[in-house]
């Protein structure tokens, strides 16, 4: 399933939102047309749903949003995705550095 | 746009999925309402709108291959299927028959005799005794082409024959006309006229006004072709029906009619194919 920007816009309104939102809001804050709104809630069944006339997202809706790192918290290190991260090292530990990285003070390589 | 008529267009959505597709054409004809009466009685009568869709159709055509074979009694070696069309225009009954072909075969009838036009049908029934009919199409509106090919059948016929017919979708008033040539008559979305079979009694007259009101608004006549054979729908037949094919003239012009009164394109969001219907 392909996901445009306008469904990001919307489920991270929906993940953002505290009790859920209007579907005329989308118009309000980007124009987005009745259909627009509808076709994204369409696509995204297992994730949104009507309470009220009110839109929310589902557990699941809520875990897609985090997983996909559409919302950024205060620190963006808080969010490391799991590709990025190697095992965490102890104090003191040995470990071996990126050499490319180190600087030429510390690294004196032998002429 | 407010929060009044967002709604309105958010809320028919999810009934009539086919609308997402087709929401400037809606807005278009929406905007061209002149009260909210008008927008309303728009918004009712799509609610009310059988669209079907090729997914489903594929599933009625289906069904019209399983009345053929397993409930009308009928023998592959006599059965003749059969079409409305009577010249070289194309029309529905030979789009369904097309797409019916297929399935027959699926089902082990793929020898059975299809014949699309109706008056080649008469002539092939009198000569190769394929003497049990059935007439398949997509939608009967006042009866009345039905009625015109009966007429044919029963002054060509030199055989005994029985007649049988399998329609997507029609008009009950027209279906009632009719029926009684045939000795079944199967109709998957059968239909009462929209506004003066269905409505409540106390909407019915604000809707003939409004309606008449909004269908002044187009284009009175086109090579031709005047709106009033088209009032209500051809026959007043008051039709809430469209197929992704040609949709029904028995439909209400003013979701069809190409023109406006100032001769400019309206962009509906229904399409017809009319001879002539073009500047």
């Amino acid at each position: 399933m392909k996901i445009t920007r306008i469904d990001i816009k919307i489920l991270v309104d929906l993940y953002k939102s505290v009790d859920g939102l209007i579907p005329f809001i989308f118009y309000q804050r980007y124009k987005y047309s009745p259909a627009t709104v509808f076709k994204t809630i369409e696509k995204h069944k297992d994730y949104i749903e009507n309470l009220n006339d009110k839109f929310v997202l589902t557990n699941a809706g809520k875990d897609f949003v985090e997983k996909n790192r559409f919302v950024f918290g205060v620190n963006k290190f808080d969010r490391i995705p799991e590709d990025f991260k190697v095992q965490k090292i102890e104090i003191n530990e040995p470990y071996l550095p990126n050499i490319k990285k180190l600087s030429k003070e510390i690294l004196i390589l032998p002429k | 746009m407010n929060r009044k008529l967002f709604d309105k267009y958010f809320k028919i959505l999810p009934k009539q999925n086919w609308l997402a597709e087709k929401e400037s054409e809606l807005m278009k004809m929406v905007s061209s309402c002149k009260t909210v009466d008008q927008e309303d009685l728009i918004f009712s009568l799509l609610e009310d709108f059988q669209y079907v869709g090729n997914d489903i159709l594929k599933r009625y055509i289906e069904s019209i291959a399983d009345y053929i074979i397993n409930e009308s009694g009928y023998d592959i070696e006599k059965t003749q299927i059969i079409g409305m069309a009577m010249d070289d225009n194309p029309d529905s009954s030979q789009w369904i028959l097309h797409q019916l072909k297929p399935i027959m075969t699926k089902k082990g009838w793929n020898n059975v005799k299809i014949t699309t036009r109706f008056d080649k049908a008469i002539k092939l029934m009198n000569s190769e005794k394929l003497t049990q009919l059935i007439l398949v199409d997509e939608f009967i509106g006042s009866g009345q082409s039905v009625q015109g090919r009966i007429n044919l059948l029963t002054e060509r016929a030199k055989q005994s024959y029985e007649i049988k017919a399998c329609f997507v979708a029609g008009m009950e008033f027209g279906i009632e006309r009719v029926a009684k040539y045939f000795s079944d008559f199967r109709c998957f979305i059968p239909l009462k006229k929209a506004i003066s079979e269905k409505m409540a009694e106390a909407k019915r007259e604000k809707a003939i006004t409004n309606m008449i009101a909004l269908q002044s608004t187009l284009l009175s006549e086109i090579n031709g072709k005047n709106i009033e054979t088209f009032h209500f729908g051809y026959g007043g037949a008051e039709a809430l029906y469209s197929s992704s094919g040609n949709t029904p003239n028995s439909v209400f012009p003013y979701f069809w009619w190409p023109y406006d009164i100032n001769k400019q394109n309206r962009n509906p969001i229904l399409t017809r194919n009319e001879d002539g219907l073009g500047l």
